[in-house]
């Protein structure tokens, strides 16, 4: 329902009515070339932006700023916010790639149909780049040797580490894990966004987030850290700790039930 | 492509009532491109070719999510060296990282070697990108073993 809070379902086949909404979204959105659309968003991540948080220091607080998981959490809203604005209801599907250790099927053809497939790739043009950038995203999933994706046994021992600062150093370095398996424009911080199975896979690092905090709560992080801004969102790292607050939350499935058409019985005369 | 760096023996300080212990890797440098690195604890055999998640010294990984090249103008990839006391805006993006690798089992297994430890690390990249990267892919400032009791 339109304004309502969202649930934000496995990534499916093309043909999952919530994968439909999600395609309708993001071809609506890479057609957009003003920062309204895709384009521009991805480009908060790296080039030409460079705003993602993954080792920067701060200098509010002499801790080691873990801003990599707000940062992010932050970032899917605003691109779930962005293609709301487009398609009604709409929200992101997560690559459960414990489940699922492939490019997920939705996201693998570069055609749906007839159509080119919006999930496949993306144009990255940054003329601001030196030199400029202009190429379709790629990607080169599994050619990095001994590299492999997350597995359910490491994830479920990950959820059992109860310590804030540890949680976080190792489900980012899943999260890098899996950037180097998917591998080509995903492989570099620079371009990584432009591809969408980045988005896909965040809401995945965000949903294991969100299942440790659901086991653990919001302690453990530092209250240096709250008042942290995650730029350019307008919001800080204290905004970003409910999902309830920012329209979602994570489920399995969610299966749309129609209204009656007819009612039979329950006549009161 | 694929780095063999090797570190020790020293004296690892560990013993049996340990907890928790962690591999931890200072000030990694990822202004290079992506990669994962394997880590085999006194294995003077580990080698390009026999590498492997099964390998009983394997005590762990960790990947880094690089930045491949630098795609700004002159100077846009120096890491800024000093701060200025009004300026707190976020660190330069290629502030060196810290990685951990928890190893505790493998070390448990180990302490039974004696007292030293040798530290074998196994680095890859993807081979295309690889080959238009000059230097070595592991670049740290520290290395330290640490245990919890």
């Amino acid at each position: 329902m339109a304004g309502s809070m969202v649930y934000r379902l496995p990534v499916s086949d093309a043909t999952a009515p919530h994968m439909v909404t999600f395609i309708q979204a993001m071809k609506a959105s890479e057609a957009i070339s003003d920062n309204r659309g895709y384009s521009h968003i991805a480009g908060f991540h790296g080039a030409p932006d460079w705003y993602c948080w993954h080792h920067q220091q701060s200098r509010r607080t002499p801790l080691q700023a873990r801003l990599f998981l707000p940062w992010h959490r932050a970032y899917l809203w605003w691109l779930e916010q962005s293609l709301q604005d487009l398609v009604a209801g709409v929200a992101l599907p997560y690559w459960d790639w414990t489940a699922q250790p492939t490019i997920p099927g939705a996201f693998a053809p570069r055609r749906l149909g007839t159509a080119a497939n919006p999930l496949f790739s993306t144009q990255v043009l940054i003329p601001s780049a030196s030199p400029p950038i202009r190429h379709r995203t790629v990607r080169r999933a599994g050619r990095t040797p001994g590299v492999a994706l997350p597995t359910a046994p490491e994830i479920t021992d990950l959820l059992n580490d109860s310590d804030w600062a540890s949680f976080s150093d190792r489900l980012e370095d899943f999260h890098d894990q899996v950037h180097v398996w998917v591998g080509g424009d995903m492989g570099d911080i620079t371009t990584a966004a432009y591809d969408p199975v980045f988005f896909a896979h965040h809401n995945m690092i965000d949903r294991v987030w969100y299942l440790w905090q659901v086991k653990h709560g919001n302690g453990g992080i530092p209250a240096d850290l709250l008042a942290e801004p995650l730029m350019p969102f307008n919001k800080t790292t204290a905004d970003v700790l409910d999902v309830q607050r920012l329209g979602y939350e994570y489920a399995a499935s969610a299966a749309p039930i129609s209204m009656p058409t007819t009612i039979r019985g329950g006549s009161h005369g | 492509m694929v780095e063999i760096h090797v570190f020790g023996p020293f004296p690892h300080g560990a013993d049996a009532m340990m907890s928790r212990a962690d591999l931890e890797f200072y000030g990694v440098n990822h202004f290079r491109p992506s990669f994962v690195a394997h880590v085999f604890f006194n294995d003077p055999d580990v080698s390009e070719d026999n590498w492997t998640d099964v390998r009983p010294s394997r005590a762990g990984r960790f990947a880094i999510f690089g930045h491949q090249t630098c795609v700004g103008d002159e100077g846009h990839c120096e890491v800024p060296v000093t701060s200025r006391r009004f300026d707190d805006r976020p660190s330069h993006p290629l502030t060196r990282a810290f990685k951990r690798v928890i190893v505790t089992e493998t070390l448990k297994r180990c302490l039974a070697d004696g007292p030293d430890l040798t530290v074998t690390v196994v680095v890859s990249c993807d081979p295309e990108i690889g080959m238009q990267f000059e230097g070595s892919l592991l670049d740290i400032r520290g290395l330290q073993l640490t245990t919890f009791g």
